[in-house]
């Protein structure tokens, strides 16, 4: 390298389980800092998850749930984990609704995935979950109260609320915001389906991402580049286990408290942040194709059981 | 006991005025912690925790319009180079 010449940024990844499910991080930062910053980076994420699992009994998420009509502390990070959730539940007019966490539980969604999905492999009579015939609608967060001063969050008895999507999405927003506020020149953190990248992309092109389809083991239902933004993917083909009800997934229609009866099999919606992405590819998962035109802040793709693609004009020109 | 000529219970002025500066009293304590509660809300994150109403989320989604201002969402184009991370349905 010339005398005076400026190094080029440093591009590191590193993957690794977090938030039950597969995490990915990757960080454009000078040399030198790029450690430090995958540190920063993977701390931000495993305190977040230590707030917001509700497979953690000392969680905050795990607390409001537990605390029956009493106004629950919490910190910042999980005061906007409600007020995004509040602000999912009424800008998709209830189809997205955390609050379905009781009727997760009551199809035998209790744990973290991988030990729901061992308690019946495949050749093994599985149980009833107790309590799936009682599952009914979700209440919503109508009688929820976020109190910004404390803050504190305060649910009413018996409402579950799961961060399940949402809390991913708002998770790689937020680590993304540490990463840059921390130094790096541009930063992309995935977990589960649900992506976030802003800043300096490690190529010129922007942030080229690819979109897995749910329908088989390989391919893509579409790759396009970004300048950074939010993509997040939504199927009732993952996240599956056995009971003897039947397979049940784990998007569940709030209606009915059931496992959604839907014939769309994956909707990716990119959008300004990860967080709105992941609410609203929640939300057509219900309305189907007809739901895309009721959100003018998104590209979406909707992919229905008849192998239909639905897409909005932006993403028209990426589909694989 | 005081009475007056004709034996009647005499009337206490003094009783009188105290409930009537009890009653001031009472007004103007009321209007202080208000007064402080209101400055506390006007400027949060001073002086001790404040006790402040709790803001309701609204009572059903279908009341509320979806006005708020988001992130407009990026565009999409066609990309030669390898993806840098793909989104996996969940």
């Amino acid at each position: 390298m010339a005398a005076g010449e400026v190094p080029a940024p440093l591009v590191v990844e590193a993957r690794r389980p977090a938030m039950g499910s597969d995490a990915h991080m990757v960080v454009v930062a000078d040399r030198g800092r790029s450690d430090h910053l995958m540190r920063v980076g993977w701390r931000r994420v495993d305190d977040l998850e230590r707030r917001w699992s509700r497979f953690l009994p000392d969680s905050e998420v795990s607390a409001v749930n537990q605390g029956a009509g009493r106004a629950v502390p919490v910190s910042a990070d999980t005061l906007t984990l409600y007020r995004r959730a509040a602000e999912g539940w009424r800008g998709t007019a209830g189809l997205f609704d955390p609050t379905v966490g009781a009727s997760l539980v009551a199809h035998g969604y209790d744990a973290d995935l991988s030990e729901v999905v061992a308690r019946a492999p495949e050749g093994t009579a599985p149980t009833r979950p107790p309590g799936a015939e009682a599952a009914g609608p979700a209440p919503g967060l109508g009688c929820m109260l976020l109190d910004p001063w404390l803050p504190a969050v305060t649910l009413p008895a018996g409402t579950v609320f799961d961060p399940g999507g949402i809390g991913k999405g708002l998770a790689a927003d937020l680590v993304v915001a540490t990463l840059l506020a921390a130094g790096a020149a541009g930063a992309l953190v995935a977990l589960g389906g649900d992506l976030r990248a802003a800043g300096t992309p490690p190529t010129g092109g922007g942030w080229t991402v690819a979109v897995d389809d749910p329908r088989g083991p390989a391919g893509a239902l579409m790759r396009g580049a970004v300048p950074g933004g939010g993509v997040a993917t939504s199927s009732p083909l993952r996240r599956r286990w056995r009971t003897a009800g039947g397979e049940a997934h784990h998007l569940i229609d709030p209606a009915t408290g059931r496992p959604a009866a839907s014939a769309v099999v994956a909707a990716t919606v990119v959008a300004g942040e990860a967080w709105w992405a992941e609410v609203v590819a929640t939300a057509l998962h219900l309305s189907g194709p007809a739901g895309l035109d009721g959100y003018s802040d998104v590209h979406a793709l909707v992919v229905t059981a008849d192998g239909e693609r639905h897409a909005t004009p932006g993403l028209a020109a990426v589909l694989s | 006991m005081t009475t007056d000529r004709r034996g009647h219970r005499a009337r206490r002025p003094h009783a009188a005025t105290g409930a009537r500066l009890l009653t001031v009293a009472v007004s103007v304590s009321a209007a202080a912690v208000m007064a402080s509660a209101m400055a506390r809300a006007a400027a949060p994150g001073t002086g001790p925790a404040p006790v402040a109403p709790a803001v309701a989320v609204q009572p059903s989604p279908a009341d509320a319009p979806a006005t708020a201002t988001r992130v407009p969402p990026p565009p999409v184009t066609r990309s030669p180079a390898p993806p840098v991370a793909t989104s996996s349905a969940s």
